[in-house]
């Protein structure tokens, strides 16, 4: 003899249901145990606002199918995909009166089937796809985050950017490779700036800090540029299996280049440096100062200004000094290594990728035409 | 000036306009603001926070809301490497706005610089103080990032002795406790690229009374994994990626485990004893080998005594390459040791030198119920079988089943249920669901699962039409068992 639950729904409309399925829902299930409410026509249940008959039968097709214990998870599942296709009002209804029969995985069932409608949207395409009022002003709008990123438009735009820069950055390294060959200097950078610091009392102890703070930042530097090899990555790779999260990293895509907010642009032209600073080739002592500049983003203007001075330092020994190192240790002459025109350039510090000639200290203008002021000074102090 | 002032003031009234236009001419109403705050929070929950974020943009029913979220989740796989200021800064604004008083979930993934160190601490200690339960932390480095450098993030002190963790997950840093571990609701434990040792590893066990899962992810230092943890039900090695050395073993003991998972790459070879409550087992990794010279042997006695330790494992998955390693024993005409497993599932995408050690599998399986062919599975990698070895023992694949004999006991008596996931048609497969219909005869049913997982979504492989043809053919092969149905999902 199989039992039935009565329910009566806001609109007043009455029906009886398999007493197993009715119990599914916790809120019916405390009901009858509490008030005993139910058996009959009479003392039908009545049921939260939010439960109008169509959602209701809908609600009872899930319990049904749900509350028969011997199905497998896959089953279930299957049954969850395809009883969870409805359109946007049904699911919203569906969620609220749910959520009023206490019915805790189908709330979470629907809640998800709605998080997949938000996600990854922007704030327009949400509006409409669930037709909510535009009634916040522009100030209220406080949003935490960069809102041109959002525009897929713009990140592809962005990808493809970055590529460009990268391949030219590749090709500008093969041509200065070919160039610099000769100019290996075998001593340490270290062994050059005691020396130059030991003859001249410079201050040893923050030179070695910056170059300290200069190296590690060279080496995460150096990571990032990198192209990624998914093969040997291991890392990345395991935790994308743990995170389920998908492999756009690999393709190690880069710079947001059209949306950079001011204090950002310094970042960017610091990676274009690297292209005028052939890393292996270049005079270790140079190279040292370059990698100064790196640094120069994370240092406060309390550092900067000491950089400044070691740097105009550094310049004027570099003029008297140099000539005896050179002449000294190599015979070989220094080529000019010449930046290419690129404009944006304008961190003074990157101006020491400059050539000159053997026979004579000058230092060509052609490389430091947009430097800051810390470099013209020193320029015009060491008589140039 | 003032015409600036002028254009601004007409653009604000313009924008005004169009919102009271849009309301009244978006079409239907708007049901979903109907629902209660926490249903809208949960879903909010369900969310990225990037999006989470971007939900308080949409109306001024939803202004605030995200910010009572109780999951945090800042991990995002189409965050780029330069991006790192543009996450640290958001992460910090959002904590900023943010309202909620309990956290469940803080998970955050991002690239390691030095001065993020300051920014993390204080994004661990915000969420403690909200009593996180669930956190997670990982960091990555780029190509040549070396984990084990003193450069990676050192993990406070004070996360080692929180007791509101029920699940953690470390990645990439520094793990270098001072004191006692002490994680009184820890279930869950992952780390990932860790450099940790033995001792360490006691330490985390003693101080976490109900920890369940371990997952040790390329962590460094570890060479005999002997856990006496009573509350230990599952256990994932994927070992470190190192110069392979065949001299050295990996030991895992555990008498109170209940699942074991070996996966990925082994630079060394493997040992597991002492597992007597074990009853899952999955064998899904590759022992890379250090020199040219063959290692079969070596490779044949480490997997059989492996699998003598394993025999009393009621399910086993075991992988590819182990499968090959089974199949050089197999065509040796080497006994394989007999076990007491019910379900056996194969991790392979079926080639032709799997048979010998699928055949091999069902010989020592007598009482086994339930085979599942799994070609989906993301850990498949084979072994190198060199050209001496491929001449020397070459066999007919297509025909390698019709002369199998004697028939496998589980076959005769046991075998109730046969998956294959991911079923391409390939002759290999029919063949062996062909000799899986002709000798099961207690066979009940045989289901196979068309879709394949690539690319992270499921796709359909073949059009009806096919798949018809392929049903018709696979109905028409000679059945054992009289109640054998088979499914197609």
């Amino acid at each position: 003899m199989k039992s039935y639950i009565w329910l009566q729904t806001a609109d007043g409309s009455i029906q009886q249901v398999e007493e197993e399925v009715a119990m599914f829902c916790p809120m019916i299930y405390q009901e009858i145990l509490q008030t005993g409410m139910g058996s009959s026509k009479n003392y039908a249940i009545s049921l939260p606002q939010r439960v109008n008959p169509a959602i209701l039968s809908l609600i009872l097709d899930y319990c049904r199918f749900h509350q028969v214990p011997g199905r497998s998870n896959k089953e279930r599942k299957s049954f969850d995909e395809k009883f969870i296709r409805l359109e946007t009002k049904r699911l919203c209804e569906l969620t609220s009166a749910a959520d009023s029969l206490q019915l805790k995985p189908l709330v979470d069932l629907t809640s998800r089937a709605l998080a997949r409608m938000i996600e990854g949207k922007t704030p327009e395409e949400i509006r409409e796809t669930f037709h909510l009022p535009d009634d916040l002003t522009e100030e209220e709008k406080l949003e935490p985050l960069r809102n041109t990123a959002d525009d897929p438009r713009i990140r592809l735009l962005n990808r493809l950017y970055a590529r460009k820069r990268r391949e030219l950055k590749d090709k500008e390294k093969l041509k200065n490779v070919g160039v610099e060959e000769e100019h290996v200097d075998e001593r340490s950078v270290d062994d050059l700036l005691s020396f130059i610091n030991g003859d001249n009392g410079g201050n040893p102890v923050s030179d070695s800090k910056v170059v300290k703070a200069a190296k590690h930042k060279k080496k995460n530097r150096r990571r990032k540029d990198q192209p990624r090899d998914s093969s040997s990555n291991n890392v990345n790779k395991n935790h994308k299996e743990l995170d389920d999260l998908s492999s756009v990293r690999c393709s190690g895509e880069v710079d947001n280049i059209l949306v950079r907010s001011p204090c950002e642009t310094s970042k960017l032209k610091n990676v274009s440096d690297d292209t005028f600073a052939p890393k292996a080739e270049l005079d270790p002592a140079t190279k040292a100062e370059l990698d100064d500049s790196d640094i120069d983003d994370e240092l406060d203007p309390a550092m900067k200004e000491e950089l400044d001075r070691e740097v105009e330092d550094f310049a004027r020994r570099l003029n008297s000094d140099w000539q005896e190192i050179l002449s000294l240790g190599q015979e070989k002459k220094l080529a000019p290594i010449s930046v290419n025109g690129n404009g944006s350039l304008q961190r003074y510090t990157s101006a020491f990728v400059f050539g000159w000639n053997a026979d004579n200290s000058t230092i060509h203008r052609s490389a430091i035409a947009h430097i800051g002021n810390g470099f013209e000074k020193m320029l015009t102090q060491s008589g140039c | 000036m003032e015409e600036r002032g002028n254009s601004d003031e007409l653009i604000s009234s313009l924008k005004r306009q169009k919102n009271c236009s849009e309301s009244s001419t978006k079409e239907g109403p708007d049901w979903i603001s109907g629902l209660p705050d926490s249903v809208l929070i949960h879903i909010i929950s369900l969310l990225p926070m990037k999006d989470a974020v971007k939900t308080g943009t949409l109306s001024r029913r939803w202004d605030y809301l995200w910010t009572s979220v109780q999951n945090l989740d800042f991990r995002d796989p189409n965050y780029w490497d330069e991006d790192v200021n543009g996450l640290v800064d958001f992460i910090n604004h959002t904590l900023i706005l943010y309202n909620g008083s309990k956290i469940q979930k803080f998970q955050v993934g991002i690239e390691f610089n030095d001065w993020l160190s300051s920014h993390v601490d204080i994004w661990i200690r915000f969420a403690i103080r909200k009593n996180v339960e669930e956190l997670d932390i990982e960091f990555w480095g780029g190509e040549d990032a070396d984990p084990f450098d003193s450069d990676s993030y050192m993990l406070p002190q004070y996360l080692y002795t929180n007791s509101s963790f029920t699940k953690l997950r470390l990645g990439f840093c520094s793990f270098r406790p001072h004191g006692l571990i002490c994680w009184r609701s820890l279930k869950n434990l992952s780390l990932a690229c860790l450099q940790l040792s033995e001792n360490l590893i006691q330490d985390i066990l003693s101080g976490s009374p109900l920890l369940e899962i371990l997952d040790l992810n390329e962590c460094s230092g570890l060479n005999n994994l002997h856990i006496t943890s009573p509350s230990l039900k599952i256990l994932i090695v994927r070992d470190t990626c190192d110069i392979p050395n065949s001299d050295l073993v990996l030991e895992i003991s555990a008498p109170n485990l209940k699942s074991l998972r070996i996966v990925g790459f082994m630079y060394r070879l493997c040992r597991v004893m002492n597992l007597p409550s074990l009853i899952e087992a999955s064998l899904n990794f590759k022992v890379m080998s250090d020199h040219e010279d063959r290692y079969d042997e070596g490779y044949c006695k480490m997997l059989k005594v492996i699998l003598e330790n394993l025999c009393h494992v009621k399910d086993l998955t075991i992988g590819a390459w182990c499968i090959q390693i089974l199949s050089i024993w197999e065509v040796k005409i080497l006994p394989s040791p007999s076990s007491k497993r019910q379900s056996l599932t194969l991790d392979t995408y079926l080639n032709k030198w799997d048979l010998p050690g699928i055949a091999s599998l069902l010989k020592s399986s007598p009482d086994l119920e339930t085979l599942v062919l799994n070609r989906t599975s993301p850990y498949s990698t084979q072994f190198q079988f060199d050209r001496e070895f491929l001449d020397a023992y070459d066999f007919d694949g297509g025909n390698y089943w019709n002369l199998q004999k004697p028939i496998s006991q589980c076959l005769l008596h046991h075998l109730k249920t046969v998956k294959v996931i991911g079923f391409g048609a390939g002759n290999h497969e029919m063949e062996l669901i062909q000799f899986l219909l002709k000798n099961a005869m207690v066979l009940e049913k045989m289901v196979i699962y068309t879709h394949t997982f690539v690319h992270q979504i499921w796709r359909k492989l073949f059009m009806p039409e096919e798949l018809l043809d392929i049903a018709q053919k696979m109905l028409s092969f000679p059945r054992a068992s009289p109640h054998a149905v088979i499914l197609f999902s």
